[in-house]
Order: C-alpha cells, then structure tokens, then sequence
C-alpha cells in the first residue's frame, strides 16, 4: 500500500531467556498520521522502536518501511535516512564534544560536504531556537538543552518520519511547549511514546496502547472523571466541556 | 585534559590553526630527538625551546603548573636514587650517602629532558581539541579502528568518571564510608561490578544511537585537514632548530 510508510507484520519479539516482549504485533503508520503508543514501562515500547531501526533482531515477523521489505543491514541504513530516532536518554544520543559536532554527524554520516553540515547544522538550530548553543561542549548542558540538541541531531538529518521515545519526560512546562510547538509546526509523520497523555493529546492524532507484548488500537474518548481542584469547588457547580455534550 | 579547558574554549592561537598531523608530526620528532640528547647544555636549549612553544599556545597557567608538578613527583624519586647509584667522583658527603657528579648530572640530564617533552606535548595538546588530534592521526594513514579507539577511549574516560562519581554519591547518601572491613570491600566491589556493567551497557546504547544517525564506523570529519604556509614554515623552524641544537652541542 503506497501510504504505508511503515508497516509491521506479525512481529514477535523477546530477550534472551525471558519472555515475549512483542508478540505478533502488526501495526502500519500512515501518510500524515501521527501515533501516540501508551503502555506501562517495560511493556515493550523501546523494544519496538529498537525493532524498527534495526537495533534489535525480532523473532518472526516482517517490516517494510516506505514499501521496501526491510531484511539486512543495507535495509537498515535506508531506513536510518528515513526514519529519525530520539533516543529515552539523550546522554545516548549526544557523545561529541561539542553541539556543533554532534548535529552534524548524521548529516556527515549521509554523505553532506562538511560546509553543507555546517549550514544544515545552523539551520536545524536555528529552527529550534538553539542557535546559541552551537560551540556549546555538549555534556555540560542542562538535561532540558540536551533533549533539544538530542532533537537536533535527528531532525538535521532531515527524516521522513520521527519516532520519538519519551521525548518530554522530566522535562519543565516551557520546554515542553517548545517541542509541542516544534512537533506541530513540522507536522512530520511520526510515532511518539509517554506517559504524558496530555502532552500526547497535542501532537498527536491516534493512539495505540502496548499491553502483554500486544498492540491493540485505543478506544477513543472514553468518558472519565478527574479528580481537580479550584475556588469554591466545595458548592455546586457545572462544567462547561460537559455542557457542550 | 579531559575537558580540553584550552581546546573547545575558542582561544585560536598560531598553534592552534596548525594542521594536526603537523604537530603530531612535529611532536613525535621533537620528543625522539629530545630523548636522544645526552648533554646538558643542549637539553636546556631544547627546554627553553619547548617552554617557548608552550608560550605561544597560551595555556591557563595554574592548570599547567599543576599537570607540570604532577610529573615532576615521578621525576622526584630519581633524584633520591640516581646520585647514590652511578659511580662517579664524590661531589660531597651527605651523612653515610656520598652522590656523585655523574649521577647529579644524569638526574639533572633526566630532569631537563622529561620537562622539555613534556611542555612540548602539553603545547601540542592544549592547541589541539581531542578530534582534531583523531583527524590528525587518520591523515597519517594510522589504522581507522585504533583512531575510534582512541576518540572514544577519551570520550569515555570522561563518562566512566561521572558514573563512578554518581555511584559514590549513592553510597555516600546513605552514609557509606569507606573502612577495612568486610563490608567495605564488598560494597567497593560491587562499586567496580556495577561500574562495569553500566558503562558496558552504555557503550551499546551509544553505539545504537549512532548506528541510528548513519554510522558505518568510520567517524565523518567536520573541519577537512589543508596543509598551509604556516605547516611548512612551523615544520622547517622545527628542523632548524632539531639541526641547530644537534650540530652545535654535538
């Protein structure tokens, strides 16, 4: 199917001795779609994406990314030009010594002449507000500034879709908003893991949860109560978004 | 110099814009003619000349004084053997110990010696950011393997250090000190175990990520290496002065 950009097939998935983290799991992302997977830690979310990029050899199962049958290590390095991985820990992601340098690897990595990089490079900062941060040495950064450089490094490779793996966790509120604001303005195919269904309410359009090594579509808008305070709550009183029902 | 505090820091001194592979090269032929000097007049001309270079590289000097003493320690203990043990003629009587000229002279030799390669690779690295020395080495054909090995020994030194420094703090939270007992052993062991363990496990996820930006093991180089007018003309003063000192104090 042409708008399947990434598609999964009955793949299954375990470690060495332990159980089956992925089991059958069949799943395909689509043209302009961006996919929220929920699911409890250790359930198995990293092991897919590790799955996707080739990093982790599953069991069984097929993948295709962009309509090309994924198999060898020649796949895999198609599918690291196209597809953008952030890693959970962006002290993963970031060994050089500087931000420059770490920006342009991957560019570097592609084939770009060093000027090319410098200028993908600049760009790519520039577009994330982080144009200062340039001859910064990389492991003195705060853990907000590596989590935007950490996005940095994948999107100056300028990739198809992104895949994104906790990307707010113990993050603060603005530079939350500044990826919210970063996701909805690139508008990038993609599919994005937390444990913060607000954050993923705002940037992405559906939702699969990751249970028992099985992913299965969300049933969406179910209707729930929260607990939450504010002035004189104690006397009775309506809410507006109930009303609107 | 794991942080390269002169390196990253945009100081750009003459040294620093010289080609890498000029100071590898330069360094390398320096130290062996150094090593190869057997008088003290010309040790001494050498050290002054090395102290110049180091000069022209600017480094932050109570740093330098510190990695300079620090060196010096070990050089210390040849002056408590050296002039006990080489025969020679007596230079004066210290309680039972009678030095001698010859072994004074040797230590001194020694001494003078250790301190000119030492300012001279010290100007060599503070000029040069750890991936230029990577670059430097990959222009001069050295294997691609042994230049990642060495890129990423250095990276990791650094990361090693933070991890051990993090697991310390864990313990020391919890009020660990160390004693000589069972429980510290056990404890420091576990220190060592899990050090290893989480570096390893470190070593991979990095490489994952790098696999996933592209990498085909070769590490891409950012600032492509051109021999220029100053490369030559550093590399023919090197000489002259190599030729110079050689020549002269024979």
């Amino acid at each position: 199917m042409a708008d399947r950009l990434l598609e999964l097939e009955s793949v299954s998935c375990g470690y060495r001795g332990g159980e089956a983290v992925l089991r059958d799991v069949s799943f395909a992302l689509r043209e302009k779609r961006r996919v929220a997977v929920i699911g409890p830690n250790g359930s198995g979310k990293t092991t897919l994406f590790h799955v996707i990029m080739g990093l982790i050899k599953p069991h069984a199962g097929r993948l295709q990314v962009f309509g090309r049958p994924i198999e060898g290590e020649k796949d895999f390095f198609f599918v690291r030009r196209q597809v953008g991985y952030l890693f959970q820990n962006s002290d993963d992601q970031l060994f050089c010594p500087t931000v420059l340098e770490d920006v342009a690897f991957g560019p570097l990595n592609l084939g770009k002449s060093p000027e090319e990089a410098r200028r993908v490079v600049r760009e790519t900062l520039s577009l994330l507000g982080i144009e200062a941060f340039e001859n910064r040495i990389g492991y003195r950064l705060s853990h907000g500034e590596k989590k935007l450089v950490a996005l940095a490094t994948v999107l100056a490779m300028n990739p198809r879709v992104l895949i994104l793996d906790e990307p707010t966790a113990g993050l603060d509120r603005d530079t939350t908003e500044r990826i919210v604001a970063i996701l909805n303005d690139l508008r990038l195919p993609s599919i994005i893991t937390s444990h913060d269904l607000d954050f993923l309410d705002r940037v992405t359009d559906e939702t699969w949860v990751l249970r028992d090594g099985r992913l299965v579509p969300a049933v969406e808008h179910t209707l729930h109560a929260h607990y939450h305070v504010h002035r004189a709550g104690g006397h009775p009183h309506r809410h507006a978004h109930l009303d609107e029902d | 110099m794991l942080d390269e505090p002169c390196a990253v820091n945009g100081r750009r001194t003459f040294l620093h814009r010289l080609d890498p592979r000029t100071k590898i090269l330069g360094s390398l032929a320096f130290s062996f003619f150094v090593a190869s000097i057997d008088a003290l007049p010309a040790a001494f001309t050498a050290f002054f000349f090395s102290l110049f270079v180091l000069a022209l590289a600017r480094p932050p000097l109570g740093r330098t004084a510190v990695l300079l003493s620090a060196a010096n320690g070990f050089i210390l203990f040849l002056w408590l053997f050296l002039p006990f043990s080489i025969p020679g003629e007596t230079a004066f009587l210290f309680g039972p110990f009678r030095p001698t000229w010859e072994g004074i002279e040797r230590a001194a030799l020694l001494t003078v010696r250790s301190n000119a390669i030492l300012c001279f690779t010290l100007a060599f690295v503070t000029a040069t950011p750890v991936a230029g020395i990577a670059q430097g080495l990959r222009g001069l054909s050295v294997p691609e393997k042994l230049v990642s090995l060495f890129f990423f020994t250095y990276r990791y030194a650094l990361e090693i250090g933070k991890e051990y420094s993090r697991i310390l703090k864990a313990a020391e939270i919890r009020c660990f000190r160390p004693r000589t007992n069972m429980h510290t052993y056990r404890h420091v062991a576990y220190l060592v175990g899990m050090l290893l363990v989480n570096s390893y496990e470190r070593g991979l996820r990095v490489r994952s990520a790098m696999v996933c930006r592209g990498f085909r093991g070769r590490l891409p180089v950012l600032e492509p290496a051109v021999v220029k007018k100053s490369d030559v003309f550093s590399l023919v003063v090197l000489a002259f002065v190599i030729f110079t000192v050689g020549v002269i104090h024979g």
